[in-house]
């Protein structure tokens, strides 16, 4: 016991970059797990994804005019998020396809873009982040927009519960559906633009489902679904970042890889929902 | 006094063709009022259009004597129980407590009176012993009760409940029917969508055939009759425009 414990603490004690690394690793597992409980309910988990997408060209951009990443990330999404709107309402094309679309298309230019000022910008760290490299500001940016984010679900969640569940119902009863759908948006935006550094765009997606799916499969309860989701995704970031240190491994991938064994093992072995549950019901089919 | 639903000459659209169009009608409060048709006949559409769901193409419409948006807090809808998803993470009485959102107090949690309300509705219902069930595990009759006991909660002035006796089962719909007479002693204003014509004599007071525009209106006894409801379900149908 007393090795894992210096197992855990050294790295902390000895270098400033992995105690900035963990605190960050906290907010970021914290806010995408919490919001991925409402994406995941809301069905609005591939929106994380085609908004992830779309914020490369903003981070290309403001390298290139010399912009805080953030700005130009968080225009760029912002913006295709409004597309993907436009296109879905005023359109006959559906969700799936004006995603796609809309951050296929982003994506491509920002890879344009970075082909362009190649040498400034590493590809490699915006998809993927790099926990490691995370500054005192990133930090900063990353705990301001968590307390933001959370204190907005924390304050709506009546009525974000209400119109995630029958939009049409909530809508009737007053609740101001459409302010709602943007502010979600923006919300959705502004954690995936607050992640960018320490899991990468490409991982964020992970975190924005995996966490909130996993504990999907275990409760019945959104209260209990959300707490189940934030141990982990916490679990999942600070267990990738000791992986990655010792195993010298890329940071984002190894915190996706820990969130994405969890949910095997909750498919396996959830109480209600999982395989050993299904297989066990299926050879008796009387209980 | 005003009615408590006003249509004057409305037109509305739904997928690009008129659903609707050009009816003028004034539903009075205090009674049950049928709104009947076939699939397709718009009825779905007049409701939604009554709660300002869908704009309306030509004419006004008056809920309570006022725009929809300003009697919100006064007005209960039941939604198809087929709309919503029921495997979502909720409990029985956290949808029975939507009922309790009500415009003005969307942030503050459930006042003591919220809770009082929404135990007495499920007891109503005969749901309370389901309270604390997920959503997911109920029989459609249940997410029916569910549904009503919700609107119950609200205690409006005009409840408009869309089919709300698809696919229950006998209990249920002796239920819904006593509450829809208790709502009437009580002087509130109910309107049901329906697209069954055996139970209308018994269990409603007036009722409006509809068939993308007015057929008939008024009390049952009058509003149906032979001819008008031979109009109603063998007339052809509007070409369909994609």
């Amino acid at each position: 016991m007393p090795y894992l414990f210096e197992l855990l603490i050294e790295p902390c004690l000895n270098y400033e970059f992995m105690r900035i690394a963990l605190l960050t690793g906290l907010v970021v597992g914290s806010l995408c797990s919490v919001l991925s409980c409402f994406l995941l309910i809301k069905r609005w988990a591939l929106l994380g994804d085609a908004i992830s997408h779309s914020v490369l060209p903003g981070v290309a951009l403001s390298y290139l005019l010399g912009l805080p990443y953030f700005v130009g990330a968080l225009f760029t999404g912002l913006l295709s998020s409004l597309g993907i709107g436009y296109l879905q309402q005023e359109t006959r094309l559906k969700e799936d396809a004006s995603m796609g679309i809309v951050f296929t298309g982003a994506f491509a230019l920002g890879v344009a873009i970075i082909s362009v000022v190649r040498g400034q910008v590493n590809l490699f760290d915006i998809l993927f982040g790099n926990i490691l490299t995370v500054t005192g500001e990133d930090f900063r940016l990353t705990v301001v927009t968590g307390v933001l984010v959370l204190l907005v679900i924390v304050v709506f969640y009546r009525a974000i519960t209400f119109w995630a569940f029958d939009p049409v119902g909530a809508q009737v009863s007053g609740i101001p559906v459409k302010y709602l759908h943007y502010l979600m948006m923006l919300m959705l935006t502004a954690t995936i633009v607050a992640s960018l550094r320490t899991v990468g765009i490409v991982m964020v997606i992970s975190m924005l489902i995996t966490p909130g799916a996993t504990a999907y499969l275990l409760t019945y309860r959104l209260p209990s679904m959300i707490w189940l989701s934030l141990f982990f995704g916490n679990f999942s970031a600070v267990g990738g970042l000791y992986f990655s240190y010792y195993f010298d491994l890329a940071t984002g991938a190894v915190m996706v890889l820990v969130a994405t064994f969890i949910f095997i093992l909750s498919l396996v072995f959830s109480p209600s929902q999982g395989l050993i549950r299904r297989m066990k019901d299926n050879f008796n089919p009387s209980s | 006094m005003e009615s408590a639903v006003s249509l004057n000459n409305i037109t509305v659209s739904y997928n690009g063709r008129a659903a609707v169009s050009w009816l003028t009608a004034e539903i009075p409060r205090g009674q049950v009022t049928a709104v009947v048709g076939p699939n397709g006949s718009g009825k779905s559409t007049l409701l939604k259009a009554v709660l300002g769901l869908l704009p309306l193409q030509s004419g006004t419409v008056r809920v309570l004597g006022l725009p929809f948006y300003r009697v919100r807090d006064r007005v209960a809808y039941v939604p198809q129980k087929e709309e919503v998803d029921w495997h979502f993470p909720l409990l029985v009485w956290e949808v029975v407590a939507m009922g309790r959102c009500l415009p003005g107090s969307l942030l503050r949690p459930l006042s003591f009176r919220d809770r009082f309300l929404v135990k007495r509705s499920m007891q109503y219902f005969g749901i309370e012993c389901l309270a604390r069930r997920p959503i997911g595990e109920l029989s459609g009759g249940q997410k029916q009760r569910v549904f009503l006991a919700r609107a119950m909660a609200r205690e409006a002035e005009l409840y408009l409940l869309d089919e709300p006796f698809n696919g229950v089962d006998a209990a249920t719909e002796g239920i819904i029917k006593r509450w829809m007479r208790e709502l009437k002693e009580n002087e509130k204003t109910v309107i049901v969508v329906h697209h069954k014509l055996n139970e209308i004599y018994s269990d409603f007071d007036r009722a409006m055939l509809l068939n993308c525009r007015l057929i008939s209106y008024g009390p049952v006894q009058q509003a149906l009759s032979s001819d008008t409801v031979q109009k109603t379900y063998s007339e052809s149908m509007p070409p369909v425009f994609t």
